[in-house]
């Protein structure tokens, strides 16, 4: 974000221009207007500067950018009287390589008067754009780099001990103190000035107190350097500073005008604060000042934007903005780049700039025509149709935090031969209740379940379709990610009233049959096989397995495992839950056919048997006692008084029908005889009296 | 006037009056019983002793439509006395609430819109890992370590600096393009991370759906035609849609597209900063640097990208407050779209 006050804007561009026209125009040439503030006669304004502008962090950048698109001409900065000798230069500075720093200039300005006021106006902007007065010298430096962009520093000639100074990689970690009298640890390799004896300055970051310019200081250097780009930022991330310089250099400076830019300021204070500057300048300029010129071919600009611009108007656009053009016989132009456009490198650049100063609006709409083939997702098509089931059979869709806990397998009781175990934390979680890549959705979904009976959604069915994640070594990431599907309920499933005498909870058979109706939609077999997770209730919980490979699990929740979760206590009902992986689905191809022309007839049989005989096991015999028994469905199960515990009655519905005839109450009274003896003496199972 | 004609204008007199002051509902079978049923026989019967076929054509026509008067009036009174046809029995205002889908969340609701519309143009849809390599997520957008555009996508870690929570889906397209040869036509959709407290108006979390289209000649006309298409298609004709250059690392020409604020018509209000515009997308043209970092001849491809966070469009779109209310999953909220 750069700020910048209208007012001065506007002496560097037409004195007629209004606040609006700035807004609209920075906004449409992809500055973005953040705000403005009135500050006395002045407006004050924030705009979003991208990485890729630094040209845009002055107030003769911004100039630059209105004026061109008003096709006015371009302000410039002043050019210095070049009369350097580095030799000559009264004080020794040595830079030790051009990778640290690019470029270097130094002046001296002798018998100044630090004591004096700052001038209002400079003082007003300063403060409205948000940086301390401090006095004169420095409060003109701050000045000049909002005014053309390169941050400077001044250093009091008579705290320089042995007029030396080093620009240099600190050869080992140690501390110093800044300006703002903190203490701070410098790394080995961050970029710093010194002299013989003491650190003057965290280069283009902060300076300390060794060297800097009082009221007091009579004599004075002035710098204006460009230093490596990487180094001071990753210097400003662990310093944690971040100065109106840094913030510059980082982004870049154009070391083109690093000289003029000095040798203005120079003048300026001279002009404030009086004193001689001296004829020696330093100029230390690694860049061999070649000129960036770059092809761009009239073909290749037209194809990338759609357009059918001639080269005529390609170089008027571009020469507004300062580049300069030479039209090539191959409908191509030469285009210099200006220094200050360290963003424009290469002919794509050039093209961007084009769309820009065309206008993106004037760039023609055209549906393009392309040949792709056509591409399955069945993982997705499939998660797409388990939220339709579900959201069909009243269950609603939840998206959770994919970070739970740090704790949560240890409270579970989870252990890390679980197939539900991970421990991938996140380095810099936001907090620790949000910092281990979830290995389940269990938690989530009961947090949200909670959540709701907090805010009276009570008698639930939700769903959450995320991603759990495990660790998996041959994942070029080292971790496995699953798509899952994980659901929740609790409470009442249907209500009292409109027929029905009493409310229907959620149950255990809800679950499995819910179960059952998703993986018999996508064809897949499976198999429950009971499992000890310590936060499901004893015997509910059971892995899902699909041949053989294990693709979830389901049981009823322990509730005082969750004791950890807010506002679980709200939930007063059995919690069951069941996740699955959607990483494999088969579409079973289903035959329809005609089983009989005959009428079936229906039979209720209540059995009462041990709990220990599976359902499943009774309707095998019931099925195999003849092949007129089309159909066995359990209808109900309850236990009452007159029951030993260990025994529950199940209600059987057994659907008869015959390929051959119409089946005799005599025939069906046959088939009966033999599956209730063949039960009896299977599985001690009789009818309820 | 015959007799009988006589006969039964007196009856007709006689009938109409009993069925007028009718009580009770069970005298009107009485009442059928006698007129319908008895006297019609015996009218019947009288009819066939007729000789002269004039008369009988003249009087068969007098006791016919005398029939058709008592089962008009018969029907009649039956209506004003039965339960069956009138509206008392069914009350219409009233629904079962236990018979109702469940809820979509709002944020998979916009983007099954939009993912509708992308797939309708050719699309497909495209997922990847949300833990990613450095190299995907970054270094092949044209970020490279230190690049200060990294800065705006301040990333979760799992090992710095090389696995990480995505901060976008673009990540998704490095791998598609890694893996295919154009022509390209994907979309990615997805959780990505950035780091950011859980406050109402920030979220460490968000959806995101991105698409890339790379083919010979795609040109930033294509851009347009695509994505104005798509957001009119989401948010109707009548909106407008403009484009602002903009800068991401990845792309080049990058450009912001708005889009005339839904709420106040571009009049400007609270939704929209009072701005008039909402920026919906960025999107921009596939940096050369990106298409030759994973082996595609710049000089013959080229294409463009686009990127859509669905968090801060669904309160727009829903208009809910809070984007904090996206992951909190208050059910009764969800109940109302």
């Amino acid at each position: 974000m750069f700020k910048f006050s209208f007012e001065w804007l506007k002496s560097y561009c037409d004195k007629n221009i209004t606040p609006e026209e700035v807004f609209k125009i920075l906004n449409l040439q992809g500055f973005e207007f953040q705000g403005k503030e009135k500050i006395g006669s002045d407006i004050i304004t924030a705009i979003e500067v991208k990485a890729n502008r630094p040209d845009m962090l002055s107030h003769i950048g911004i100039a630059r950018e209105i004026n061109a698109y008003q096709n006015k001409s371009l302000p410039l900065i002043p050019k210095a009287l070049a009369k350097n000798d580095n030799k000559k230069f009264p004080i020794k500075i040595n830079i030790s390589d051009e990778k640290t720093c690019k470029r270097f200039c130094a002046l001296l300005i002798k018998n100044v008067n630090n004591k004096v006021k700052t001038p209002e106006y400079v003082k007003n902007r300063l403060e409205a754009l948000g940086i301390n007065h401090v006095n004169p010298v420095v409060d003109i430096l701050n000045y000049v780099m909002l005014d053309m962009g390169q941050p400077m520093h001044s250093y009091d000639i008579d705290k320089i001990s042995n007029s030396e100074l080093n620009v240099k990689k600190a050869p080992s970690n140690f501390k110093i103190k800044t300006l703002g009298d903190t203490e701070e640890e410098i790394r080995e390799g961050d970029i710093i000035i010194s002299d013989k004896e003491k650190t003057l300055c965290v280069a283009g970051i902060i300076g300390t107190d060794a060297a800097t310019v009082t009221s007091e200081s009579k004599d004075i250097m002035l710098e204006a350097a460009v230093f490596n780009e990487v180094s001071v930022r990753l210097t400003s991330r662990a310093l944690k500073i971040s100065t109106p310089s840094s913030f510059r250099f980082e982004r870049g400076v154009n070391a083109e005008s690093s000289m003029d830019i000095l040798y203005y300021c120079a003048k300026t204070i001279k002009e404030i604060c009086g004193g001689e500057i001296s004829s020696e300048q330093f100029n230390y300029y690694s860049g061999n000042q070649k000129n960036n010129s770059i092809k761009l071919s009239l073909k290749n600009t037209n194809s990338l934007l759609g357009t059918s611009l001639n080269i005529e108007e390609i170089k008027t656009y571009l020469e507004k903005y300062g580049f300069a053009c030479t039209e090539l016989p191959d409908d191509a132009l030469e285009v210099n780049v200006p220094s200050y456009r360290l963003d424009v490198k290469k002919e794509v650049d050039l093209i961007e700039e084009v769309a820009r100063i065309h206008g993106y609006d004037n760039i023609p709409i055209e549906m393009p025509t392309i040949r792709t083939s056509y591409n399955k997702n069945s993982i997705w098509t499939a998660m797409d149709h388990i939220r339709s089931i579900l959201i069909g059979m009243n269950f609603s869709e939840t998206i959770n935090y994919s970070f739970i806990p740090n704790n949560t397998m240890e409270l579970l009781g989870i252990k890390d031969n679980d197939s539900i175990y991970s421990n991938i934390l996140l380095q810099n979680p936001i907090s620790n209740a949000y910092s281990l890549m979830r290995p389940t959705l269990v938690y989530s979904l009961i947090n949200c379940l909670a959540y709701n009976y907090s805010v009276r959604n009570t008698d639930l069915a939700i769903f959450e379709l995320g991603r759990t994640y495990f660790k998996d070594k041959p994942i070029d990431t080292g971790c496995k990610e699953r798509n899952t599907c994980g659901i929740i309920m609790s409470g009442t499933r249907i209500p009292k009233g409109w027929g029905c005498d009493k409310e229907v909870k959620y149950s255990y058979y809800d679950l499995l049959s819910y179960l059952e109706v998703i993986m018999d939609y996508f064809g897949l077999e499976f198999e429950l096989e009971n499992i000890d997770y310590r936060f499901c209730e004893n015997g509910s919980a059971c892995e899902i397995l699909s041949s053989g490979e294990r693709i979830g699990f389901i049981g009823e929740l322990n509730k005082k495992c969750f004791g950890f979760v807010k506002n679980v206590k709200l939930i007063k009902d059995k919690i069951f839950y069941c996740e699955f992986y959607i990483d494999k689905v088969g579409f079973k191809s289903k035959k329809l056919r005609f089983e009989s022309k005959y009428p079936p007839v229906k039979r209720l049989y209540n059995l009462v048997h041990s709990k220990n005989v599976r359902a499943k096991e009774i309707e095998e015999t019931i099925k195999n006692s003849s092949e007129n028994v089309r159909e066995v469905k359990v209808k109900d199960i309850y236990s009452d008084k007159n029951m030993s515990p260990s025994e529950h009655a199940v209600l059987y519905e057994v659907n008869y029908c015959s390929k051959l005839n119409t089946l005799t109450l005599e025939e069906i009274k046959n088939i009966e005889n033999n599956f209730l003896k063949a039960l009896n003496n299977k599985f001690n199972a009789s009818l309820k009296s | 006037m015959s007799n009988l004609e006589a006969e039964i204008n007196s009856k007709e007199k006689l009938f109409l009056e009993e069925i007028s002051t009718l009580k009770n509902i069970n005298d009107l079978n009485t009442i059928k019983d006698v007129y319908l049923k008895k006297y019609m026989r015996v009218l019947y019967s009288n009819l066939k002793t007729v000789k002269d076929l004039e008369e009988k054509k003249n009087l068969g026509k007098i006791i016919n439509d005398f029939k058709k008067l008592l089962e008009l009036k018969i029907s009649e009174t039956e209506d004003r006395f039965s339960l069956k046809t009138t509206s008392s029995e069914y009350d219409f205002t009233i629904r079962k609430d236990s018979i109702k889908l469940g809820s979509g969340h709002p944020l998979i609701k916009l983007y099954k819109k939009i993912e509708e519309i992308l797939i309708s143009m050719g699309f497909s849809v495209v997922q990847g890992p949300e833990v990613e390599l450095d190299k995907y997520n970054f270094e092949m957008l044209n970020m490279p370590s230190h690049h200060p555009a990294r800065d705006m996508q301040d990333t979760f870690y799992i090992t710095a600096p090389n696995v990480l929570l995505r901060s976008h889906t673009s990540s998704v397209q490095i791998r598609t393009m890694l893996e295919k040869s154009p022509p390209i036509q994907i979309i990615s959709p997805g959780t990505v991370y950035r780091v950011d407290d859980i406050d109402p108006q920030h979220t460490p979390m968000f959806y995101q759906v991105e698409g890339l289209m790379v083919a010979e000649g795609i040109s930033f006309a294509n851009l347009k035609a695509v994505l104005i298409t798509l957001l009119k298609e989401v948010f109707g004709e009548s909106i407008e849609v403009r484009f602002r250059p903009t800068y991401y690392p990845y792309t080049e020409p990058s450009a912001a597209i708005d889009m005339s604020c839904t709420e106040c018509g571009k009049r400007g209000c609270r939704t929209c900063g009072y701005s008039g515009w909402i920026t919906v997308l960025g999107s921009g043209m596939v940096h050369p640097n990106v298409l030759e970092g994973v082996g595609y001849d710049s000089s013959k491809y080229s294409g463009f990208a686009f990127g859509l966070g669905l968090n801060r469009l669904a309160l727009i779109y829903y208009g809910l407050g809070e984007i904090r209310k996206l992951y909190e999953n208050d059910i009764s909220l969800w109940d109302q779209i």
